[in-house]
């Protein structure tokens, strides 16, 4: 393992996250809220700390597959270990441990919160929240990548380890230009909705805090009343458009930048994605219909919760804790598929999933007719046995995963479905769950232990699981 | 050609298409350059043929320099890889051959034969797997054919049938079947034994005849209905051996409907096949103990057999095998020179080789391009019969000598006939009164072998013509 340069190169994440910060900072400073010390002090300290690090040199610039995976679960440890400093030094939170998973869930664009009056906070520390949101939809280290120049090439590796979905490709030959490209569309779309919302009435600072919160697939509210709060058909329609086009592999706008409309159209993910989308807000729509006079709001109401869990936003226009037995149950379903790989929603993605219901028939027809072959297409091609056997590793360490967290929060003695929607939400990076830690309540009820025990869960969530068990390997630390 | 100055012709590669090749041009007349790396056929080539060889690198510009590759009338690149005759035509048409052909098999390549023609400069890339694949994919929709052509871009085909015992065709003379029985196609052509001819009103038929038929596709299938020989399409066909063939096959199975299942005895093969092509299903399976794992119902199913495998002797004990088990459509691929054709009694299974597709493919272009300066140009020409026959289809120009005259007033040569006249999407089955436009294609037939333009076809004003 390559100690020096993966040191080198946490302190160049140091100096980023501290540049990262500034924005808050003069937030904190415009509005005065006196929290402008709290990053004053903790930039201070993480740019010292980083120029320290980097002054680090390393004979050997290369950087293995297994450096890359331990680099990136490194990074987002100590990123939002860092980040949650000026969070725990508002005091709104109950403890270390409270702060840290408020932080994880903003960086992992989990979105799930435990304070019960977000508004409490001073506007520096809120708009830092959703601004980690942004940051972590994308992927810390492809931020990296784009502005700090890795004089080495092995950087494929972080990509691919920090990149959601089964497989990470560039779409032109220098990482450096991918990574800009796909900031480019990102912070372009992320624009186009803070405008969208601005003309819907909302403040700058509303706007700018909601699109991160989208743009990120995040999810943290504004206030205890979430997007109820604005009481606007029109933000509620905007968002749940948006949130739909963050949980869409950004490759697909990329073709439509280069205007091969035909070829983003084929994406067959994208359209299984889109399939899935109407189904379930058609089904929702009839089941909460009896409930509702109006069929306008509750294909609304639908359309919107249905985009904010498929994408893993988490923003809540109405408490479903109440809705029809089918109409949380298909939420929770959507939870586990989560949306397109490529994007910055989290779940398992729409790709594993066709992958996998795929691999179910093709095992059907191999067991009907021992001697064929079969092989499992995705977008038109084959998917390779090295890929389709990490799929189906991955699936299992999820069920596996999901089964005994719960087991473990059982612990607190809370009830099932308030557990199981718990791991689901957080290791999905969604947010809200049910019951307990339903849309209009939060994470709040869980102890210190859990909670922390949540945090690393989101972390497991948005590394793709398999990053973060290598910490715990020793072979992960092995010269 | 025999008429005009000698036309230049150079071969790279001298495999078995090579050699086919060389060997039809020398008796066309032409002058032949063969260059392979392999002395010894050369030396087998040579003395067995009028040509010119030369032992070197056929893509190397030196080698193509001291043969002088760059007066080719026609430069044909043949070897076994395609990126060499690729390479090969590139140099030889910046040289400045006049006309270059490479034969491109590889499924990759042949997808941009378009963008080598009108960027590289290759006047045709030949696909002799593809050709091979056409041939059995018409060969399915005839089962009592042995062979099918199409002219004019589908608008008329050529279908080549042995005459059954069991028909009602046997012993009428053609009069008698045309007017007796309203067949709306001609038969051109008649093989008997080793004596071929192009038969007249009064000719009989006999059973063990070949026939030659021209018409409009769906003329076919109603004459076949009328005759008795049924035209069951098939719905499902089992291929052995996952080569390029059988890709190019499945492909134009699937698109006409039919359910191809293909099986391959090597597993590496099988998964490469089964990700290239996607729209079949594959077995990893011998094809013979294949079918002993299948049930008599999954046989009984089975409409078509081909086995394409690279050992001829397999495909052929697999064809009989399968031919054994009722299997109505069998065809077999066999080497060019293969004798396996002879054990076969009857003439239960078919044989297709890709050498003589290919051959045949490249004869027809080489042809045409001879005959460029002609009033009327030949857009394609097959031999038929082992060379016996030829169909050459020519375009009407405004220069024809017979524009607007009814064809019961021209004096044409004994051995020829015009076998179908086609104008727009129009099929014509020439009579008497019909005329000829410019802008039609004409298919004559032809036992004469000295017909290059339109005009040959007519005898000097003395001599009878005849018609059917």
């Amino acid at each position: 393992m390559n100690k020096r340069k993966i040191l080198s190169v946490l302190g160049r994440i140091l100096l980023t996250e501290a540049g990262l910060m500034l924005p808050s900072l003069l937030i904190a400073l415009i509005y005065g809220d006196g929290d402008a010390i709290y990053f004053l002090a903790t930039i201070a300290v993480t740019a010292l700390v980083g120029v320290l690090l980097t002054r680090i040199k390393s004979h050997d610039a290369k950087l293995s597959s297994r450096d890359g995976y331990t680099l990136v679960a490194y990074s987002w440890i100590i990123i939002s270990l860092i980040g949650a400093v000026p969070l725990y030094l508002t005091g709104e939170f109950r403890s270390i441990f409270a702060a840290i998973f408020e932080m994880v869930s903003g960086f992992t664009t989990t979105g799930a919160s435990v304070l019960a009056m977000p508004e409490n906070l001073p506007h520096g520390v809120l708009f830092w929240r959703s601004f980690s949101h942004w940051i972590g939809g994308m992927g810390v280290l492809v931020f990296v990548l784009m502005i700090i120049p890795m004089k080495n090439d092995n950087s494929m590796h972080l990509i691919r380890a920090e990149m959601p979905g089964p497989t990470a490709g560039k779409l032109v030959p220098r990482m450096k230009r991918t990574s800009m490209i796909l900031y480019g569309i990102y912070a372009a779309m992320t624009f186009l909705l803070a405008v969208l919302l601005l003309c819907g009435g909302l403040d700058i600072f509303d706007s700018l805090c909601l699109a991160f919160g989208t743009a990120g697939t995040g999810g943290f509210a504004l206030s205890a009343s979430g997007i109820a709060g604005y009481n606007s058909a029109y933000v509620e329609v905007v968002l749940s458009i948006f949130m739909l086009l963050f949980g869409i592999n950004f490759n697909v706008y990329y073709l439509l930048l280069l205007r091969r409309f035909k070829d983003a159209l084929k994406s067959e993910e994208m359209r299984v994605f889109l399939i899935v989308v109407f189904l379930a807000t058609a089904g929702i729509t009839v089941n909460i219909a009896t409930n509702i006079a109006n069929t306008a709001t509750s294909l609304r109401e639908a359309f919107f919760q249905v985009t904010s869990i498929v994408s893993t936003t988490g923003y809540a226009t109405v408490d479903f804790n109440f809705w029809p037995e089918f109409s949380k149950h298909t939420l929770v379903l959507l939870m586990v598929m989560g949306g397109c790989a490529g994007s910055t929603a989290g779940g398992l993605k729409v790709s594993r999933v066709i992958m996998l219901v795929k691999s179910f028939f093709a095992e059907i027809r191999y067991i009907v007719n021992p001697k064929s072959v079969q092989v499992v297409r995705l977008e038109y091609k084959y998917v390779d046995t090295a890929t389709l056997n990490s799929t189906r590793t991955y699936a299992a360490t999820y069920l596996l995963l999901i089964c005994f967290s719960t087991l473990f929060l059982s612990l607190d003695s809370l009830n099932l479905t308030t557990n199981l929607t718990a791991v689901l939400s957080c290791l999905n990076n969604i947010g809200p769950g049910l019951d307990l830690v339903g849309p209009m309540a939060n994470f709040g009820v869980y102890s210190d232990l859990m909670l922390f025990f949540l945090s690393i869960l989101m972390l497991i969530g948005r590394l793709e699981i398999f990053p973060m068990f290598l910490l715990f390997s020793r072979s992960a630390h092995d010269k | 050609m025999r008429k005009k100055n000698k036309i230049n012709i150079h071969i790279i590669g001298a495999g078995e298409i090579g050699k086919a090749l060389a060997k039809q041009m020398v008796n066309d007349g032409c002058s032949v350059t063969v260059v392979d790396t392999d002395g010894k056929i050369l030396e087998t080539l040579s003395t067995r043929l009028d040509v010119f060889t030369f032992q070197g690198n056929g893509a190397s510009y030196t080698t193509l320099m001291e043969v002088n590759a760059g007066d080719a009338d026609i430069f044909i690149a043949v070897t076994d890889s395609d990126e060499l005759n690729i390479l090969s035509c590139l140099t030889a048409h910046l040289l400045g051959a006049k006309h270059t052909v490479a034969r491109v098999r590889d499924v990759d390549y042949a997808r941009q034969s378009a963008f080598y023609r009108n960027h590289l400069g290759l006047s045709l890339t030949i696909n002799p797997e593809l050709a091979a694949a056409r041939e059995i994919s018409r060969l399915l929709r005839f089962p009592y054919a042995t062979r099918v052509e199409i002219f004019a871009k589908g608008r008329a085909e050529l279908v080549e049938m042995t005459l059954p015992t069991t028909s009602p065709l046997c012993g009428k003379t053609l009069i008698e079947i045309t007017q007796g029985m309203g067949l709306n196609l001609l038969i051109c052509a008649v093989a008997r034994g080793e004596e071929v001819f192009i038969p007249k009103g009064q000719s009989t038929l006999a059973a063990g005849d070949i026939l030659y038929l021209t018409g409009a596709p769906n003329a076919f299938h109603k004459a076949f209905k009328q005759l008795d020989m049924p035209t069951t399409p098939v719905h499902t066909a089992l291929i052995a051996g996952a080569g390029r063939v059988a890709h190019y096959l499945t492909e134009l199975l699937h698109h006409e409907g039919v359910n191809v299942t293909v099986v391959e005895r090597s597993r590496d093969l099988a998964v490469e096949f089964c990700r290239n092509v996607p729209e079949c299903s594959v077995m990893n399976d011998d094809a013979i103990t294949y079918f002993d794992s299948m049930s008599d119902a999954d046989i009984t199913h089975t409409d078509a057999f081909i086995s394409l495998t690279e050992n001829d002797e397999f495909n052929m004990v697999a064809a009989m095998y399968a031919k054994s088990l009722n299997i109505r459509k069998v065809i077999a691929r066999l080497g060019a020179d293969s004798k396996l054709k002879g054990i076969q009694k009857g003439d239960a299974l078919r044989v297709v080789s890709h050498e003589n597709a290919a051959v045949d493919w490249i004869m027809g272009y080489v042809r045409s391009l001879m005959n460029a300066e002609a009033k009327d140009a030949v857009e394609s020409l097959y031999l038929l019969m082992d060379g016996k026959i030829e169909f050459i289809e020519f375009r009407v120009t405004e220069k024809n000598a017979h524009l607007r005259k009814p064809l019961r007033e021209w004096h044409m040569r004994p051995d020829t006939l015009i076998a179908c006249i086609i104008r727009g999407n129009k099929t014509i089955m020439p009579r008497g009164d019909d005329v000829i436009l410019p802008g039609d294609s004409v298919l004559i037939a032809t036992i004469n072998q000295q017909i290059i333009q339109l005009e040959d076809v007519f005898e000097s004003t003395w001599e009878a013509g005849v018609r059917v």
